[in-house]
């Protein structure tokens, strides 16, 4: 097969996928230059392997396992893919007793927050929480995609899944609890 | 007895109540075997935290399905293309190239040698000092108790470490100032059973292995190398390993490089334990 034939077939899979694969990039990057960047090495080393790309394998998930390769090799990143992650357990003090931790009001806290800030909290995660809960609750994969693109058993996407949304309500409660505490003491200050 | 002791019931109830709670997420999203369902059910009838838990894990997973996804600006569109442009050129001219250069070597090759198998023995020769890459012998992976606690070290890194139980009393087997003991299981090292300690050393995790002295005097090098400097270190994957004897048993310990070298300088004598020299 030509060059040129490739390139054509590598186009119309890759494409209608480009904007998503950007999506996932930026909501990880600290910033929108590094987004680009990664997005943009990605789609290389993807032309680089597409010769080896097996006909059954879902696009999407190829070309995030190649976005996970691309942030993990970044050297501009902070080492933080080896960070440990808090370990809550549904015993948390916290998250048992703050009055907004209970399902009722912790709905309409999600509801009240801005997509900016959900966004800002979901960056502020430890890498190993925050890939899961973009690939399971944004992105909506299967748990077997995400072990797949993630390299992990599905009992750990499992285990890391509970517990980084354990860990993510405790943050938004607390970022939450922190902004009204703050806009009581300074009424004429509006919420951003 | 008072409230406060542990019964073996609650015992149980406290290993299935940590167990269960990672598979939490699983129930929320379908992703349980129907025996893993019957189980959780059964927990969540008589736990109301892990109730609440997973209706907050199902508010919070409705509410970032909702998050709208970030477009790529036309700018960025154009310069990937012309990227790959680039990437695909480059490469049809290096395909080019190099069918061009060995054509040519078989040419030169086949005048030099009066027979073609001369031509094809060069060719060879030649392929393999720009083909194949410089093969550096591994002189620690043929020692099985370096290649387990490595590949164990890697499993725990791919997994999660298990939960500590509330009353633990297991005491690792070197104390290192300013650590904090995260998880203790059993794996085979070395064709042995050993019991294996995950530490949190600043933002890192060692893993100290205790093994036999059977074990870890196995290996030559390793009984020449403790019998010189009192310890055997190695390299591999990035990890740092260090065999050292303590009283009448073996310790393994695997780290990350950049903790390992912080850890040797925290590392006290454990109560108990021998004197540690490093």
């Amino acid at each position: 097969m030509s060059n040129e034939t490739n390139k054509y077939h590598f186009d119309s899979l890759i494409r209608p996928w480009r904007n998503r694969l950007y999506s996932m990039a930026y909501r990880q990057a600290p910033s929108k230059e590094i987004a680009e960047d990664w997005t943009q090495e990605t789609l290389l080393r993807a032309w680089k392997g597409f010769h080896k790309l097996d006909q059954q394998v879902a696009i999407y998930a190829w070309l995030l396992k190649i976005l996970n390769h691309v942030i993990a090799d970044d050297a501009r990143r902070e080492i933080r893919r080896n960070e440990l992650a808090p370990m809550h357990t549904t015993d948390d003090k916290f998250l048992n007793e703050h009055p907004s931790a209970s399902p009722g009001p912790f709905e309409t806290l999600m509801n009240q927050q801005s997509e900016q800030h959900m966004s800002a909290m979901i960056k502020s995660l430890p890498d190993m929480f925050k890939d899961i809960i973009l690939l399971r609750d944004v992105e909506r994969l299967s748990y077997e995609e995400i072990g797949d693109i993630l390299e992990l058993t599905k009992g750990t996407v499992m285990s890391r899944l509970s517990r980084g949304r354990r860990h993510l309500a405790s943050l938004l409660i607390k970022s939450a609890t922190k902004d009204e505490h703050l806009s009581r003491n300074n009424p004429q200050k509006g919420k951003s | 007895m008072s409230d406060n002791e542990l019964t073996p019931k609650k015992t149980r109830f406290n290993e299935l109540h940590l167990q269960l709670q990672d598979l939490l997420a699983g129930y929320a999203d379908d992703e349980l075997t129907a025996q893993e369902v019957d189980v959780v059910e059964a927990h969540l009838i008589g736990c109301a935290a892990c109730r609440a838990d997973l209706e907050r894990q199902q508010i919070m997973s409705r509410q970032l399905h909702q998050l709208n996804a970030a477009t790529m600006s036309v700018t960025l569109d154009r310069q990937i293309d012309e990227a790959l442009q680039m990437q695909a050129d480059k490469e049809a001219s290096a395909k080019n190239q190099i069918s061009h250069f060995f054509k040519r070597m078989w040419e030169v090759c086949t005048r030099i040698g009066s027979a073609k198998q001369t031509g094809w023995v060069m060719t060879v020769v030649m392929l393999m000092i720009f083909v194949l890459p410089n093969i550096k012998p591994n002189s620690v992976s043929n020692i099985p108790m370096i290649k387990d606690a490595v590949s164990d070290y890697h499993r725990v890194e791919n997994s999660d470490l298990p939960m500590l139980p509330v009353n633990n009393k297991m005491v690792m087997p070197v104390n290192i100032a300013g650590s904090q003991l995260l998880a203790t299981w059993t794996t085979e090292i070395g064709g042995e059973s050993a019991q294996a300690f995950a530490v949190k050393v600043g933002h890192s995790v060692i893993i100290q292995y205790r093994i036999s002295q059977n074990v870890l005097y196995r290996n030559p090098s390793v009984r020449k190398a403790v019998s010189t400097t009192g310890d055997f270190r190695a390299e591999q994957d990035q990890l740092e390993i260090l065999a050292l004897p303590i009283n009448e048993e073996g310790l393994l310990i695997v780290g990350p490089r950049n903790a390992m070298s912080s850890a040797k300088k925290l590392l006290t004598k454990s109560e108990g334990s021998g004197v540690v020299n490093l």
